[in-house]
């Protein structure tokens, strides 16, 4: 496999080091330390954090979020639905009325993307299309998804904190309708965390029988066992992985109160609100500050092919607030310069309203890209006047996926080399970066 | 003279309409009404004859969900917020009540003796107006604005008992309260939870409500209609109609018929002998049901090929009219 250039924050020996002292200390106070985590707690550390590595959290809104109830609104046409517009701060650019917190805040650092072109009204493999590049993996190769390639490229060597987190609001989109992250022939170090329905994962802490001391001999005898077996199996890429999944082991149990959002001041909860979706979206912003690469908010499930209005009437108010918080909190910490936040679905929902006021699969849909490395205010792209097709500017996945790469400063051409030799670029060949949308 | 038999029940008329119907007000003495659709249009429709005629009144810029005929005035309420009181005669605008309320006004209803308006809507926020004048009489607050989950709640119906004194409303939670009208005061609460889905687990949202109601002729009981829901993406589950003693708060009667769809009207015949329910949309065909509350059963169902959103009856209640996706449909009952 070549050598590819990672994101490895400054890059500097005391970057390095730093962060060790850093977790180190959270491991401290998690096996008897008093006072919590706080991450903030030395200032030097925190901002050296916040200025040098990026990130990346997709707000996945699983089951197909309504585009015209979003981001590109119809009003007055057939197709538009019962909702009225709003002015937003870019001028000239309105949304739909359900997002009024987000439509002051666009102007600041999100680019709108109308014109997403998903060529998929399944979710299954709508969600394959979206997440893994429109790789569908016919040709017998295990695609890494967005949040894997990111998770992988944005990591840093010597991190203790997970990779790849990936939290759920509701069991459809995971274990319903799968729409989960996969490392494939990434290795599993780059699979997901998943959390489902909690604020953190399950089975971090020790069985009560078993001391730190034990957990941690047995640990140095499984890395003493591992080393033997893959002497000669260097190349076994499951091997590796398997033993790299266990020496991470206790970095991901030192960072339990990652998870934790007690921790939190009591405004900053009551901020993000009492919702799964509002507390999970503070986990996420505790993970990103702590330097977790990638995480995935999954927000679902928008799946509206009955009652349309009434569930987006419910659902997108909560999204409206819990997205602008966040990006108003990652922009407070410094965080969302370095920090990609991106929303978009597994597909957008028809124009055409069904006889239960529903609306049903539809290939097209709108997106959102903000921060780290984007342009703000612009809106890319264009529906027709009853949002039947895409009128201007389509963004096709592949496109999508090498904007962000290159918002991330990361080389969306460059190759992985896939378990049976063959080079794999990050996107798909030919894929250009839609520079509009780019800083 | 005896009540229409809803075992005589037949459909004599069809008239397809632009998008789909959901209100409707009848002109009372003959075959003329007022149906209001999702394109913000209301069209006054003369069936009198044997080619309908119809007539167009613009004014709002979303879902027209409620129409009433008030005295002289036609009053209608639309998802964007506006209450319009139009000539019933020339069809021009009297008023406009601009953000009469703060969210999507979901229903309107009006008096029997037609000198008040109500309109109920997603601020969660029943009002009252003086038919006439457009004065605001009372603000009927009690409806929960959050579910207990802390999403926005919707407030779909509401309704006049016949003697005009009470006003009812009806949540998304299953809250069905009852107004003093002359006072605007709460006089009682009823809970139907059945109506109220919330799914944690599989889908993360809610589903439901109260949609429809109806006094009985006495005024004594409340029917509330619904579905009670299992699957929040797709309405499925069962349509439901509930009766309660709404001075006991306890539930009298309980019917479930068919499967996936939403009862979105109900009436009762004007002397009680029967209610009468629409089915709307759904996973499954609808069905126009009628019940008979004294034997507690199903007296017939009538199989219907499009959703009705919207319902009447003419003054002796032997005909029905709906209004549905794209119809406008009549049916006969015989004596």
């Amino acid at each position: 496999m070549p050598r590819t250039a990672r994101h490895q924050g400054c890059g500097s020996p005391e970057h390095a080091i730093s962060r060790r002292a850093f977790l180190g200390s959270a491991s401290g106070l998690l096996l008897g330390g008093s006072g919590g985590l706080n991450m903030l707690g030395s200032p030097l550390l925190a901002e050296q954090m916040k200025r040098d590595q990026k990130r990346a959290l997709l707000i996945f809104l699983s089951g197909g979020a309504s585009q015209f109830e979003t981001w590109d609104p119809k009003p007055g046409r057939h197709t538009g639905g019962p909702f009225q517009t709003i002015q937003t701060s870019i001028p000239g650019c309105h949304i739909c009325e359900l997002l009024p917190e987000i439509a002051t805040r666009v102007h600041r650092h999100t680019a709108i993307i109308r014109s997403v072109d998903a060529a998929n009204t399944d979710h299954d493999a709508g969600a394959r299309v979206v997440l893994r590049g429109a790789r569908l993996g016919n040709d017998g190769v295990k695609y890494p998804t967005l949040g894997a390639m990111l998770a992988r490229e944005l990591m840093q060597a010597d991190s203790r904190v997970p990779d790849h987190v990936a939290l759920y609001t509701a069991e459809v989109g995971l274990t319903i309708n799968a729409q989960p992250d996969a490392a494939g022939f990434l290795g599993s170090r780059y699979d997901p965390i998943n959390i489902l329905s909690r604020l953190a994962p399950e089975g971090t802490r020790l069985p009560e029988a078993l001391t730190d001391l034990d957990h941690q001999e047995r640990g140095q005898l499984r890395d003493l066992l591992s080393k033997e077996f893959l002497k000669g199996r260097e190349r076994d890429g499951t091997a590796a992985s398997h033993s790299a999944a266990y020496s991470r082991v206790r970095g991901l149990m030192s960072c339990e109160t990652l998870f934790d959002i007690s921790q939190e001041p009591d405004r900053v909860r009551a901020r993000y609100g009492p919702t799964l979706f509002g507390q999970q979206a503070l986990v996420a912003r505790r993970l990103l500050e702590a330097g977790v690469p990638f995480v995935r908010l999954n927000r679902g499930w928008w799946d509206s092919h009955g009652e349309n209005f009434d569930i987006h009437a419910e659902m997108v108010p909560e999204l409206d607030h819990v997205m602008s918080v966040l990006l108003d909190d990652l922009e407070e910490r410094g965080l969302l310069q370095n920090t990609l936040v991106m929303t978009f679905s597994e597909m957008g929902r028809t124009p055409d309203i069904n006889t239960m006021r529903g609306r049903d699969h539809f290939p097209r849909l709108s997106a959102t890209l903000t921060g780290c490395g984007i342009r703000p205010g612009v809106v890319y792209g264009k529906t027709n006047e009853n949002g039947t097709d895409i009128a201007e500017g389509r963004v096709t996945v592949p496109q999508l996926f090498a904007t962000i790469f290159k918002a991330l400063g990361i080389d969306h051409q460059k190759e992985y080399t896939a378990n049976d030799g063959r080079p794999i670029a990050l996107t798909n060949a030919g894929a250009r970066p839609v520079k509009e949308v780019l800083a | 003279m005896a009540a229409a038999d809803p075992n005589t029940i037949k459909q004599v008329k069809t008239l397809k309409m632009p998008g789909d119907l959901l209100s409707v007000a009848r002109v009372p003495g003959g075959d003329v009404l007022f149906v209001g659709n999702d394109w913000g249009k209301i069209y006054r429709v003369d069936w009198s004859g044997d080619k309908p005629e119809t007539k167009e009144l613009i004014g709002h810029t979303s879902y027209v969900s409620g129409l009433v005929l008030a005295g002289k005035h036609i009053v209608s309420g639309s998802w964007d917020r506006k209450l319009i009181w139009w000539d019933a005669e020339t069809h021009q605008q009297v008023r406009t009540v601009e953000n009469a309320h703060r969210k999507w006004i979901r229903h309107v209803a009006v008096a029997p003796d037609g000198k008040t308006v109500a309109s109920v809507g997603d601020d969660m926020v029943g009002r009252l107006w003086d038919a006439v004048a457009g004065k605001l009489l009372h603000e009927l607050q009690g409806h929960d604005e959050k579910t207990p989950q802390h999403f926005r709640s919707k407030l779909y119906t509401c309704v006049f008992s016949p003697d005009g004194q009470h006003l009812a409303t009806g949540d998304h939670l299953g809250r069905i309260l009852i107004w003093a009208v002359a006072t605007g005061k709460q006089v009682a609460a009823v809970e139907a939870p059945s109506f109220y889905h919330w799914d944690f687990g599989r889908n993360n949202h809610s589903a439901g409500g109260v949609r429809c109601l109806a006094f009985t002729a006495d005024g004594k009981r409340i029917a509330a209609g619904g579905i009670e829901n299992r699957d929040v993406a797709i309405i499925q589950g069962t349509p439901l109609v509930q009766v309660f003693d709404w001075q006991k708060g306890q539930k009298t009667h309980e019917f479930k018929v068919g499967k996936d769809y939403v009862f979105e009207s109900l009436r009762f015949q004007h002397e009680g002998a029967w209610l009468v329910g629409a089915g709307g949309g759904g996973a499954a065909a609808p069905k126009l049901v009628f019940f008979d509350l004294e034997q507690k059963k199903v007296v017939v169902e009538v199989a219907l090929t499009i959703p009705l959103h919207a319902m009447t009856l003419n003054e002796t209640s032997d005909v029905v009219y709906g209004a549905g996706r794209g119809y406008l449909v009549r049916w006969d009952l015989k004596r």
